[in-house]
Order: C-alpha cells, then structure tokens, then sequence
C-alpha cells in the first residue's frame, strides 16, 4: 500500500530523499532534505489527503550529531478507494543541526501542526521559523529561558531557578467588551486549565484555553525507566483512557520486539478497550445532563457509569482496568464466570441504557440545550486534525479501530457512527451509538474468545528501534511513538493522546455562544488535561 | 394591645425563620430521593448555618461597604416581609404598615443590594450573576404583581389579609379560570424568584451558569448564613403566599405544614423533571407567565367585575 | 415529564450508607500489599522491581543489617512485587481503607541480617536468602 505513495512521491521529490525503510511493517520512514521537507508534507496533505497525527522532536546528539524531527502521516485520509484494514502511516524524518536550532514550520500550511511545534520549541528548544503564534505552551513563565528538558543534556533531577514573566493573552477591546478569566483553579473536581473569555453582555466574541498547569515530564520520566516500568507509568497517563495508554505502549514495544502475542491476548485486550470506552461514554451521556440541570438524568447516567465500573473491577481488580495489561500480552486471565459476568452485566446495561436514553434525550428542553450549541465546522475540524467523537460529529468519518485495525478488530463486524451537524447534540448521539456498538463488539468476541495462552514473556527489547503503538480511546485516536534505548530502556516516548489535538478545537467552537453554555460545550468534548499536560 | 401584635408579629417571624432551613432541607431530600440517593438528613440546612456562623469569614480586600451591609439588608428586608404577610392565621399582627406592594419592593430592595454586593468585589462571576439577576427581575418582577393584582381585583382589596379573607369567603366558587391562570403564572414566578430549575440551579458548581449562587459566591462565614438563610426566608414566604391565596381555606397552623409540604414536593417535581432553559429563553418563560396573569386579568373582567 | 420521573421511582435508592455499611471489595481487587515475613527473605526483587519506589532497602555494611521498608502512601497497587517475589511472600490483599493523619502508619518494615563475604568479610546479602539459594554465598569479590 504504501508503495504506490512512495513511488508517487519518489517521482516527485527525488531530489529531497535521502534514504527510506520499513522497519515494522505498515510503517514507512523516510529521511529528507530539511529544506524540502515543507514541501512533501504539503503534498501529503494536499495531494495525497494525508492527515498528521503526530510530530516528534528528539534529541538524537549522542547518536548521530543532530536533533531530529518525525512527522507521522496517516494513509490516505477517508474516502479513497483503499481498501479497508491497508492504510498505513508513512513518516518523514529529518534532521536539525545542533548549530543552527530551527527549523521551517509547517503550520501556516497545516493548522494541525501548530501545538506541536510549539512545545518542540518549549522542550527541545529547536525554534520552528514561520510560525503563526510562536508563544510558550507547554512550559510556562515560571520555567527559566533556556532549560530545554527533554534534551539528553539535561539531567531529569534538574530543579531550574524560577522566573515570572508574563504570557500575553489574546485580547479583544472594544466599548462593552467584558473579560471574564476563569480557573485553573476550578469549583468541582476537575483540573486546572484556564480559560479567557471576551465577551459582549452573554455573548463570547473569543476565548483563550491556556492548559499545561500540570506539566509531569511524563516523556522525560520515561527515559530513565526500563521498559517494564515504563508500562506502569504509561498506565497512569490519565485515569479515563489507562487502559488505552497502556495499550499502544505495548503494542509499540511489541512491534518493536518483533514478538507475536497470543490470540486470546489480542481479544481479551479489544475486550477491555471496549469496557474502558462503554463507561467512558455512558458516563458522559449522564454527564452531559450535568450540564444541562437535569440532575435525575444526571444521576442515572452515573448509576451506569458505577455499574460498568464495578464491573470492571470484578473482572480486572482495578476499576480503570489498571494492572491488566503487560508488554507480551496481558497479567491476568478471564475466567469463565467472569465471560459470563460480562455477557449478563452487558445486557442489563444495554436495557437500561436504552430505557434512560428515551426518557432524557427526547425532553424538549434537555434538545434545546443541545441542538445548535457549540458547532464545530468540519472545515475546522479537518484542519485542527481533530479525532475521536468531535470529529465523527463534525463529518470526518475516522477510527482508528477501523481503518488501522489493531488487536482483534478485524475480527468483528461493527459500525463507525457518523453524523454532519457537529453541535454538542450530534457528539452526545455519537456516543450513545458507539455504547451499542460497543456492546455489540464485546459480545461478538466473547463469543469466539479463542482458548490458550495469554502471554508471551518479553525479557528485552532491542535498542534505536522505534514503531508506533496506536488505539481510538474512548475521546479518538492515541497515538505512541516510542524510540528505544541499549538496557532495555526508552529512549524517547511521544504520547500524543486525543485531547491533545482536539483542546486547540473547543476555543474555536465556543465564539458565538452565550457564556452559561461552556460549560456543557465543554462537557460534550470532554477532553482530558493529564492526558495534554504530560 | 399594641403590645401584643408586637409580639405576635415577632413571633410570627422567628416562626418563619425557624421553618424556613427545614423547608429547603425537605426540598432537598425529595430532589435527592429523585436522583436515587439517600440524601443528607432534612436538618442539614440548620447545620450548615451553624457551620457557616462558626466559620471565619474572608471578605476581598475591593470590598466596600456595600458588600459588608447588604447580607443585613436582605435579612431585615426579608424579615419585614415576613410581618407583613398572613402565615398561620388570616390576620396579620402587624397588617397594617403594608399591602401587596410592599411585599414585591422589599424584595426588590433585597435583590437590588444582592446584585450591588455581586458587583462590589469585582469578581468576573459575581458582576455576571447580578446582571442576569437583573435581567430576570425586570421580567419576574411585573409577572409577579401582575398576577397579585388579578387576585386583588377579585377581592377587591391590595391588603394581603384582605385578599385571603375574601378569596376564602367566596368558597368554592373562587375556583374560576383566571383563578387557574394565576396559579400557574404565580408558580412560574415563584420558581424564578427562588433560583430553581428550569430557570437557575441552585446546586451547581459551574460558576459560568450561575444566578442567584454566582452574586453570593464572594460570601463566607456569618455573612453567608445570612445570606442564605434570608433566601429560605424569602423562598418561605413565597410559598406561604402561595398556599395562603390559592388554598385560603383552613388557615390555621394544623393545615399550614401540609400546605408547605404539598409545594415543597410540586417544586422538586418540577426540578426533577426538567433541564434547565438556555439563559435567554428565561424570557419566554417569565412572558409565558406574564401572559397567563395578563389573560387572567381579561378574563376576570369579561366576566364582569 | 412524567417518565423521568416514573425512572427515577422505579429506581429506588441506591447508594450505600457506606462507612456504616461497610463495602467488600471483589476477590480480584489489589488492595494493600500484605507481607509475609515466614517466606520473606529479603531479596530485594520487589524494591527492584517497585515502579514507584515504594519498596526501598537500605544495607548498613557496617551493623550488617539490611532495612527494608514499605510505604503505602507511594504504593500504586500495580501488583509487580506480588507477581515477582519468588518466594510468594508479598500479596494484594482486598483492604484499601489506608487513609491515615500519619505517614508513618502507612510504613511497614523490617531488618534482615546480613551475611559477610567468606573472601573479601563485605556483608553483601541477607542469611535468609542465602540458606534458601546456597549456590551463590559469595558475591564475586576477587
């Protein structure tokens, strides 16, 4: 599959290549001219409907001199006449001297691109020259100039001194325009971002998200730790998604390692992915009357929510489905009673689920609430890279599940809901048909759970080996890149999870809505902040 | 004599302010009964205002007066309604000093130092608030005495111990449809003036959605007790007006619980079973209301005065 | 109107009066890690193998003791000690109500005395682990 595009493409900007292999499969690397390189990405996205779905900066000095950039392109976007389950990822790497720490920024072409440059600006301090909003992102104006942590020079115990400088907020002045910050600190329990409203009377005329107040050096950690351990923390990413995280981690390291993982693994994983998706949703339907007021809604979406979660830790021991899965396949079996655990639970769950789906979403003031608030344009949409349930409302028929199986999806019959209108209504019916089709998916594979081992025991990984690990959490696609170090270590850990690229979506969905619908616009993308603020 | 309505009219108000925190407290059980949890104990609301009394208060240092006097203001304007308005008996100690009118400016005046407090700290959530508040008011405000004076034409009176004593003498025959219309366009009201769903939610935390909740949310310690218990005060009241002009049978303190009980369920229903309305279809609300008062008011005179 | 509140009633009550009733958690659960100190020998593969650093050791060459030490509050219930311990001595047990005023209720430990090099006299490993893996009883000192 990817031969034709290479072929297209060598024609093209033979010039700019300098070398190219294969070295997992369905992922194709490809090293170019620095100077060229705007122009293929271009091409890719243009011409060939490529979407990037990830950027990595890496600081590969010790190895060969330079640092190193990888843009990671799924192929071909939906639509084409590629048969399902073949489409693959080719990624262009290049190099960026250590002298001249720049390099030409691909976002004035490709919207999507923007966040990533700029946190390479912010951790590795390579500058990306062109760029529309070269502002700090992921380090604030408490971290000093100059300390670039996710070079190799810098020591990860490394305290730098701190140092107060100002962000300039995006600012909208005019006669009556009211500016209202809220957070990071927020009422309820929730995590810290904050948000600049402009306003006119009710009216938002702009917002500005600012997140990253909890940056943990999650990929920095990663570097120290064996690879064994790095699961753990790869787990602990963000609660709602762990079992997703710690899936493709594994699933990269797999590739990586070269190993097959049984059978039975693979489904029993899907399984799990799938409950993890199920209370995902379920909870925020029920969460979404949260944000309406209609708290009997509210509180029976919750009453859901708790039962799925109970499950899970009937089954797994963790209620976040912790602790399950490990690189090689996964810690713990399902037994019998716990397969029919889950077929009995489900059912009852699909019944009520149904019955409570009746009863809120048909409410006329619970649809007007919901109808034509928060509409993100699929034109936005497409250019922000957006994924997951946002961009399935909005018209961009994408899953990862689908169109880059992975574990046992190709096993299974099941449907991606799609719909156009792209308001916080359409996101909320996504979700209630994907808990079905969900249902549908786990009652499928414990039907034909095949018997046998679950494990294979992976007692290193070779070193300067690197694959994408990838799944559609329950908020779109979740994207690992992992670049392996001698001893069985890590030696670079790119998460890019789904909240990362739809956050830069919300503030362009919110102008022209009243202030008191943010917060359910918000709740309707429900995007994380640990999973952004690694 | 005097003497004795002093302190019948006392008694009246201690009354209500006693009642009052076990009125939300029963309405929040029901609403937690509905949401399928227990609940915390219908005294809950006593305990929390001798939690808030004992607590130390932190007030902005942007705070002027205004912030410092109004949870005062609300109190003794909420407390001199509470005089004024038949509660377990038809006559009023101290009737005398006020009609209808009365009733609606005072809490005018309560909610007009409310959003002058919301505004004083500067606070981006607390100026929001009270101009939605206003907003609301401007709307609830003439629903509500549209629909008072309705009743007052009917009998024929603005004293509100008048207006029960004569609705009660006309039986059942009060019952007409300008009667109903009022009922509804008085619930309505109601519900706005005491911050409930479908118009504002009193339990949320989103400060981005709030009314009522967002112009106290600068409050702590005793001030807050005050201000909250004067909202329960007020909500009391409300309700004692609307058991008083729509029942005024029975007026005595035997049936007054069960009349309150009855309201305090129907408005837990109601926040039960609806979402609450985008902020600017409040105003459809309140004119649906305002409408219903205005019908009733053609009616009663198609009728013939 | 009226079918959500009819759901709603159908429903009953469900939460629990939870520190009054109290709430068993499932077989599988992975609650605090319980010790046993028979099969213990103080190896050490759980410190090595603890994400979280929860399980650390500390040799005193000259006492000859080795302290090892537990703390629930770092533990993150993942369950490697319990998958590692290759004497079975470390389980998951089902208790999670841990919350403590003091950090120091939270910490579990224990000393193992140490054994000394028969070559070179350095204490290198516990007496206990030695007795149960006799093959190596020196520490690959010249």
């Amino acid at each position: 599959m990817t031969d034709t595009y290479f072929n297209e493409l060598t024609t093209q900007f033979s010039y700019a290549f300098l070398d190219s292999e294969t070295p997992v499969p369905d992922e194709l690397y490809i090293t170019v001219k620095p100077e060229a390189c705007v122009g293929i990405c271009r091409y890719l996205y243009e011409k060939c409907g490529a979407s990037l779905v990830s950027m990595v900066g890496s600081d590969e000095r010790p190895l060969n001199g330079g640092f190193r950039l990888y843009y990671f392109f799924s192929l071909p976007g939906h639509g084409s006449s590629v048969p399902q389950g073949s489409r693959s990822f080719v990624n262009l790497q290049m190099k960026v001297d250590e002298r001249h720490p720049e390099f030409t920024s691909i976002t004035p072409y490709m919207p999507a691109a923007h966040w990533y440059e700029r946190e390479i600006q912010d951790l590795l301090g390579l500058k990306p020259v062109g760029h529309p909003d070269p502002r700090r992102l992921v380090l604030h104006e408490n971290w000093p100039k100059g300390f670039y942590p996710l070079r190799k020079d810098f020591d990860y115990k490394t305290q730098p001194p701190r140092t107060s400088e100002d962000f300039e907020m995006k600012r909208v002045e005019g006669e009556g325009v009211f500016e209202i910050p809220v957070g990071p600190v927020h009422a309820g329990i929730i995590e810290p971002g904050h948000f600049r409203f402009s306003s006119v009377g009710e009216k938002i005329l702009n917002l500005e998200a600012r997140l990253f107040y909890k940056h943990k050096g999650t990929e920095k950690l990663a570097e120290i730790l064996p690879f064994t351990k790095g699961l753990f923390l790869a787990e602990r990413i963000c609660g709602v998604c762990s079992f997703s995280h710690a899936t493709s981690y594994c699933q990269a390291l797999e590739k990586i390692a070269n190993i097959q993982i049984p059978e039975r693994a693979h489904y029993l994983r899907t399984i799990f992915l799938e409950l993890e998706r199920l209370y995902n949703h379920v909870g925020d339907v029920g969460n979404i009357c949260a944000g309406t007021g209609l708290l009997v809604g509210n509180a029976q979406g919750m009453l859901l929510k708790e039962k799925l979660m109970e499950l899970n830790e009937a089954i797994t021991g963790n209620r976040y489905l912790r602790g399950m899965n490990t690189v090689g396949g996964l810690r713990r079996d399902l037994s019998e009673e716990k397969r029919i655990l889950i077929l009995s639970t489900l059912r009852q769950i699909q019944k009520e689920f149904k019955a409570l789906i009746d009863v809120i979403m048909f409410l006329s003031t619970q649809r007007d609430r919901l109808e034509t608030t928060g509409i993100l344009s699929q034109q936005v949409a497409r250019d922000l890279g957006v994924v997951g349930v946002a961009a399935r409302a909005s018209g961009l028929d994408s899953d990862l599940r689908r169109d880059h199986p992975y574990a046992a999806y190709d096993k299974v019959s099941f449907k991606v809901p799609l719909r156009t209108e792209g308001d916080v209504s359409a996101r909320v019916w996504i979700r209630i048909e994907e808990v079905f089709e969900s249902i549908r998916i786990i009652e499928q594979l414990l039907d034909t759970l095949p018997s046998g081992d679950i494990r294979v025991e992976v007692k290193e990984i070779p070193p300067y080996k690197y694959a994408l690990g990838y799944t559609e959490s329950p908020r779109g696609a979740n994207i690992h890149w992992i670049m392996t170090a001698p001893d069985s270590r890590l030696y670079r850990y790119k998460i890019r999870s789904a909240s990362y690229v739809n956050w830069p979506a919300v503030p362009l969905v919110v102008p022209g809505n009243i202030v008191p619908d943010f917060p359910l616009i918000n709740k309707s993308f429900n995007l994380c902040y640990s999973c952004t603020d690694l | 004599m005097i003497l004795t309505k002093i302190l019948l009219g006392l008694l009246q108000i201690v009354f209500l302010m006693a009642l009052a925190p076990l009125v939300q407290g029963i309405i929040k059980k029901i609403k937690a009964l509905f949401q399928s949890r227990r609940g915390p104990s219908i005294f809950q609301s006593y305990f929390d205002l001798i939690k808030f009394l004992k607590k130390d208060q932190v007030v902005s240092e942007q705070a002027s007066w205004i912030f410092h006097i109004t949870p005062y203001i609300c109190m003794i304007s909420v407390l001199t309604v509470g005089a004024l308005v038949p509660v377990i008996g038809v006559s009023v100690p101290l009737g005398f000093a006020g009609d209808a009118l009365v009733v609606v400016y005072l809490f005018a005046v309560m909610r007009f130092f409310m959003a002058l407090a919301g505004l004083d700290t500067g606070s981006a959530f607390g100026g929001m608030a009270s101009s939605r508040e206003m907003m609301v008011a401007s709307l609830a405000e003439p629903a509500l005495l549209l629909s008072l004076f309705t009743l007052a034409l009917t009998a024929g009176s603005l004293n509100l111990s008048g207006m029960v004593q004569k609705l009660a003498d006309l039986k059942i025959a009060v019952i007409s449809p300008s009667y109903l219309l009022v009922f509804v366009a008085f619930v309505m009201v109601v519900l706005a003036e005491t911050g409930r769903i479908p118009v504002d939610n009193p339990t949320t935390h989103l400060e981005l959605t709030m009314i009522h909740e967002g112009m106290i949310l600068e409050y702590s310690g005793r001030y807050l007790a005050l201000m909250e218990w004067s909202a329960w005060i007020k909500q009391l009241i409300l309700f004692t007006l609307l058991a008083n002009l729509f029942a005024p049978w029975e007026i005595h303190l035997l049936w007054y619980p069960p009349k309150i009980l009855v309201l305090a369920i129907l408005v837990a229903c109601i926040e039960s079973s609806v979402a609450k309305l985008r902020l600017f279809r409040i105003p459809d609300l309140l004119a649906v209301s305002t409408a219903l008062s205005i019908l009733a008011l053609i009616t009663l005179v198609l009728k013939g005065l | 109107m009226f079918r959500i509140l009819k759901k709603s009633l159908s429903t009953g009550i469900v939460t629990s009066r939870y520190p009054k009733e109290p709430d068993q958690a499932p077989e599988e659960f992975r609650g605090r890690p319980e010790v046993d100190f028979e099969k213990c020998t103080g190896c050490k593969v759980c410190s090595e193998v603890c994400p979280s650093r929860a399980i650390t050791y500390e040799d005193d060459l000259k006492q000859g003791i080795r302290n090892w030490q537990l703390s629930y509050a770092n533990c993150i219930f993942c369950g490697a000690c319990e998958e590692q311990c290759p004497y079975g001595a470390i389980t998951l047990s089902r208790f999670y109500e841990m919350a403590s005023r003091n950090k120091d209720d939270l910490l579990v430990t224990a000393k193992f005395q140490l054994s000394s090099c028969p070559r070179c006299g350095q204490y290198f490993e516990t007496i206990r682990e030695i007795r149960r893996t006799p093959k190596e009883v020196s520490h690959g000192c010249r």
